[in-house]
């Protein structure tokens, strides 16, 4: 059947599904790494315990029981929580702090809270803004925070999850050793939930640090996430 | 037999940690110990319990009924490895020597006081004795029988395995 003898629907909701694809493509490319990545981490991962089983002459366990693990969960937890704090903290960092030239930074004059005008709310919000900006009161102050709150909340449940999993993972590695577990309050004053931790939040506010600094001499054409190619290294706040 | 079921064939030992042998020698109690804990059980049953417990109890009685090929088959393979090395008998007698029966009988007197179970490896923590285990498939294996666990170093163990 040619593209002319397709039923007008069929075509519109085929147009409906190509529209959606492009304008969340962006939400999509990085669901599906996700998985893919996630994916990847659950085949090695078991293949790292398995190694272990088979050096002890045991038997190897399945995929199954690996993923529902607390071992793959504090794996997975311990870079949830430290991915989470990184843009939970650069979101609220960047409301008061800045760094001229970047691109990631507001101009120094406007570090802080901004005003009603600048932020479009209550009697300065626009017909189509949100409704709990037009708002006031406890709705626009639990608004202007939403992200924040969000990203703390995800932060904080991985890292109290990082720690439930992380105590029975480490119990596993205790009685591999013949040594008596610990409790969870024991395990998080342990230099293993810690260096755990750690680990990840450095290199996360390195990656961080990195980005504003090296988005102020350098470029990548096309991208929001760098300023315009021509764009002066000490203009401030401006987005390709 | 089921009781009677093999260990794995295994090649070298790979040991790491010497078995401790003898080290509760003379604890007292044998038989109490072994009846209580073997009640659950047959003494003929063997590995395929699901239960941590199940697998310690089926290993007192194996040894209490003087079944070493059975007593064996509880344990992983690296401890009964271990244990033959330090011998130098096969696994099936050398569980039977007093020494070691003595302190696996001695270990246990009634019900567990405390087991935990976290990632396939599980303690259970008896009157005089703690024992090690790990998965094994649908099995539980012990990795450490009749144990004093010792704050911040591995546990002193009358049997245990690389």
């Amino acid at each position: 059947m040619s593209p002319d003898e397709h039923p007008v629907s069929t075509r519109t909701e085929s147009a409906r599904l190509r529209t959606a694809l492009r304008e969340n493509g962006l939400t999509l490319v990085f669901a599906g790494l996700f998985v893919a990545a996630l994916v990847g981490q659950a085949f090695t991962g078991l293949a790292i315990v398995n190694r272990e089983q088979a050096a002890a002459a045991l038997a190897p366990i399945s995929l199954a029981r690996y993923i529902t693990s607390s071992t793959f969960a504090v794996d997975v937890a311990e870079n949830w929580q430290s991915e989470y704090l990184q843009f939970l903290l650069y979101v609220l960092v960047t409301v008061w702090f800045v760094q001229r030239g970047s691109p990631e930074s507001k101009v120094p004059e406007a570090a802080g809270r901004e005003s009603d005008e600048d932020q479009l709310v209550a009697e300065h919000a626009r017909p189509d803004s949100p409704a709990w900006a037009r708002a006031r009161g406890w709705r626009l102050s639990v608004y202007s925070r939403s992200l924040t709150l969000a990203m703390g909340a995800i932060f904080l449940g991985s890292w109290l999850a990082q720690s439930i999993a992380g105590t029975t993972a480490y119990n596993a590695s205790q009685l591999r050793d013949l040594q008596e577990p610990v409790t969870w309050a024991q395990y998080v004053t342990q230099p293993e939930f810690w260096n755990r931790t750690l680990q990840n939040w450095q290199s996360e506010f390195l990656a961080v640090a990195s980005m504003v600094v090296l988005s102020i001499y350098l470029r990548e054409r096309g991208s929001p996430e760098s300023k315009p190619v021509g764009t002066p290294h000490a203009a401030t706040g401006v987005e390709g | 037999m089921l009781c009677a079921r093999n260990l794995r064939a295994r090649s070298k030992p790979n040991a790491i940690t010497v078995a401790r042998m003898g080290r509760l020698r003379g604890i007292v109690g044998v038989g109490a110990a072994t009846v209580a804990l073997g009640a659950l059980l047959s003494g003929c049953a063997g590995p395929g319990t699901a239960a941590p417990t199940g697998a310690v109890d089926a290993f007192v009685t194996a040894v209490s009924d003087g079944d070493g090929s059975a007593a064996c088959a509880w344990l992983a393979p690296l401890v009964a490895a271990e244990l033959e090395q330090q011998s130098g008998e096969p696994c099936a007698q050398a569980v039977l020597a007093p020494d070691v029966a003595d302190a696996v009988g001695g270990a246990v007197g009634g019900a567990p006081v405390r087991t935990q179970v976290f990632v396939g490896q599980a303690i259970v923590a008896a009157d005089a004795g703690t024992f090690f285990l790990a998965t094994d498939g649908d099995d539980w294996r012990i990795t450490g029988a009749v144990c004093v666990t010792r704050p911040g170093m591995p546990a002193d163990c009358v049997l245990a395995g690389g």
